[in-house]
């Protein structure tokens, strides 16, 4: 190995170190430099192909080898779908190779049984017989780490996001094929490039434009569009208006989940409920409740957004509602009632004669609280279910009564105010006597209470010349405040 | 008595306090393993010695059984032992370190993340065991330039001492760090 033409080999490392608060550019990388030299090496013809030996052995936490080769697939692909330079990774395939052998004509990606000390992973790359050019690399992610008397396990974390003690395969991975590709160490702090990890590696997986900046050095512009996040597909598109549906979105740009932000019909949809599985795939593990219709979706991520409309319909079942506890009230408005139906979700919009109900809330698929508005309709009124393009009506659902009119103080309902109203009151308070017809006209004072304060008002107005009492007096009318008595009248 | 010994306490461990916490180790706690800030490369560090590189041998070796890697023995005599001074590593003895890359013949290896080395050149290290050989603690972190009369360490901005210090500075701080009362507290 060491005897061939002229071998000139760069090893680099991704070291777990704490990182400085304090950042540079990509060293030397500008457009009066020669980008060989300061950047990194490049392959002449723009593209490299890779193996990759998907070998992590803890797949409980690495995932499946398929799994582990998405990972591997998503961070050689990160160079070429979140930039606008001229190159590409192209994988070849699965290989059994292992280890550092830039002789071999193969560039692999393997974990392997060693101890790393202080790096978790090493890129090992062969320059080519050019001057600035690259002929070969290797990868080679660590299992331990740290001391040698007390190595510590690197658990090299696949699916979902790394928890705590644990490293992302695809963070990290990117950073070790920006070695591959030729690219040199970052001072910038929050570049993939940079020589440690943070946050468990993932945010390596999307690239910083240092990143960026330091690729096109390299290997120049093939467009002048932009990266972005796309939306391209999404299975199934179509599901119950209840939610639970299973989705699975295809696309491009993908990162990593707590990074991003996914949205269903503009309202966020909360991190439990989905999960970045690759660079190009997001499973919803359960579509939210929504009424039916189509949907948007978009997704925020830090390469972009992107909004697919009409992404996904909802439909079916039919929402019904069977009935309104209680069926009657006055029509004043205030009653507190309760609808109860099939398949309500919120967005539900429930109407009495066309009135919406005040203070609505969907509790449940069954059920749906409110207050009914006020009105000067009398009689049997239609309940009306609006949710999304689904309508359903409950004929004469609700009955309007006229809250009946009354004088305050008149306690028998003999339409004077005289003795005889303060009798009876006593009479139905300590000798059992008979209610008279009108509660709120029996509470003289005004106060929701029906005690001897009541027929104690009456005869000071009466006799201790008193000028008035609460309305309404001394015409017939409402009950202007709200409270628990009732009136027949 | 015991007055006195507070007054002396605090003299002793403010000052440098201020200094290790407001001037030179901006720490991550994001840093999960390895806390590679000056306080942990002091307690991690096997031998901390100021020196002259004497020598530089390049050869070929396994690099823990995943390949042949070119590896270099670079050999200080020593000026100063800060931390592990002993019969074998005290001043004018020598002590080597082995870092990844090197020039076999006509092959060439480079490691970006090895702290590099030239002959002649002064420095203080920071070294560990690393698979029966001594490396720099934190690889290119665990090594820093000093100025040719040896009086000052030359910092960096993404390096753990992040700018020029005096040597006796530093070597004050490595003591801060090496009170039992300090250790263990780094991370």
């Amino acid at each position: 190995m060491g005897r061939g033409p002229k071998t000139v080999l760069a090893l680099v490392f991704l070291t777990l170190v704490a990182r400085d608060s304090l950042a540079f550019h990509l060293i030397g990388c500008t457009e009066a430099n020669d980008c060989d030299l300061t950047c990194g090496r490049r392959w002449l013809d723009g593209s490299v192909s890779y193996w990759i030996n998907a070998s992590f052995p803890d797949t409980a936490i690495s995932g499946s080898s398929e799994e582990q080769i998405d990972f591997l697939r998503c961070a050689a692909d990160a160079w070429r779908a979140q930039s606008r330079a001229d190159f590409e990774f192209i994988y070849a395939g699965t290989t059994t190779r292992s280890g550092l052998n830039t002789n071999d004509g193969v560039n692999t990606l393997s974990w392997v049984d060693a101890h790393g000390g202080d790096a978790l992973a090493v890129t090992l790359l062969k320059p080519g017989t050019q001057n600035g050019s690259a002929s070969e690399f290797d990868i080679v992610f660590f299992a331990t780490i740290g001391d040698d008397e007390d190595p510590s396990t690197i658990h090299w974390s696949g699916p979902g996001e790394p928890e705590a003690g644990q490293f992302d395969i695809w963070g990290v991975a990117v950073h070790e094929f920006g070695h591959g590709l030729g690219l040199h160490h970052s001072q910038t702090f929050e570049a993939t490039m940079f020589r440690s990890a943070i946050s468990r590696g993932l945010p390596l997986r999307t690239l910083d434009p240092d990143d960026l900046q330091g690729l096109q050095c390299l290997y120049g512009t093939r467009t002048e569009a932009a990266p972005v996040v796309e939306l391209l597909s999404i299975s199934p598109a179509m599901g119950p208006i209840l939610g639970g549906t299973e989705v699975l979105l295809e696309g491009a740009n993908f990162s990593y989940a707590s990074g991003s932000q996914l949205h269903i019909d503009g309202a966020a949809l909360e991190r439990e409920f989905w999960e970045v599985e690759s660079c190009s795939m997001i499973r919803i593990h359960s579509m939210p409740p929504h009424p039916s219709g189509s949907v948007s979706i978009q997704l925020d991520n830090d390469i972009g957004s992107v909004t697919l409309e009409d992404a996904y319909v909802y439909a079916g079942p039919q929402p019904e509602i069977l009935t309104i506890t209680p069926s009657e009230g006055f029509n004043t408005g205030g009653t507190v009632v309760e609808v109860h139906g099939e398949n309500f979700v919120d967005g539900a919009l429930v109407t009495i004669d066309d009135k919406a109900l005040l203070e609505q809330n969907v509790v449940d698929v069954s059920t749906i609280t409110g207050v009914v508005p006020e009105t000067l309709v009398e009689g049997a009124v239609d309940v009306r279910l609006e949710q999304g393009e689904d309508e359903w009506v409950l004929p004469g659902g609700f009955t309007y009564k006229a809250r009946p009119r009354f004088t305050r103080g008149d306690a028998n309902g003999d339409q004077e105010h005289d003795l005889s109203d303060a009798i009876h009151h006593l009479a139905t308070l300590f000798q059992g006597g008979p209610e008279g017809p009108c509660q709120d006209a029996t509470d003289t004072n005004d106060d929701g209470v029906l005690d001897i304060s009541d027929p104690i008002t009456l005869l000071n107005y009466l006799f201790q010349d008193r000028e008035t009492l609460p309305a309404p007096f001394p015409e017939p009318g409402l009950d202007p405040t709200p409270d628990s008595l009732g009136c027949d009248g | 008595m015991r007055q006195s010994s507070k007054r002396v306490l605090a003299w002793t461990i403010i000052p440098w306090s201020v200094v290790a916490c407001g001037l030179l180790f901006p720490q991550r706690t994001a840093a999960l393993l390895i806390p590679y800030n000056f306080a942990s490369l002091v307690e991690k560090s096997k031998y901390i010695v100021t020196g002259e590189v004497v020598n530089i041998r390049a050869y070929w070796a396994p690099f823990h059984g995943v390949g042949q890697v070119i590896h270099s023995d670079v050999t200080l005599r020593i000026a100063r032992v800060l931390k592990g001074a002993g019969a074998e590593v005290r001043e004018e003895k020598e002590l080597t370190i082995q870092i990844l890359g090197g020039q076999v013949g006509e092959a060439r290896q480079i490691c970006l993340e090895s702290a590099e080395y030239e002959l002649g050149e002064k420095v203080l290290v920071f070294v560990r065991e690393y698979n029966g050989k001594l490396w720099n603690t934190g690889w290119l972190q665990g090594k820093f330039k000093l100025t040719f009369d040896s009086s000052t360490v030359r910092g960096g901005l993404t390096l753990p001492i992040t700018r020029d210090l005096p040597l006796s500075t530093v070597e004050n701080l490595v003591h801060y760090y090496l009170q039992p009362s300090r250790r263990g507290g780094s991370e």
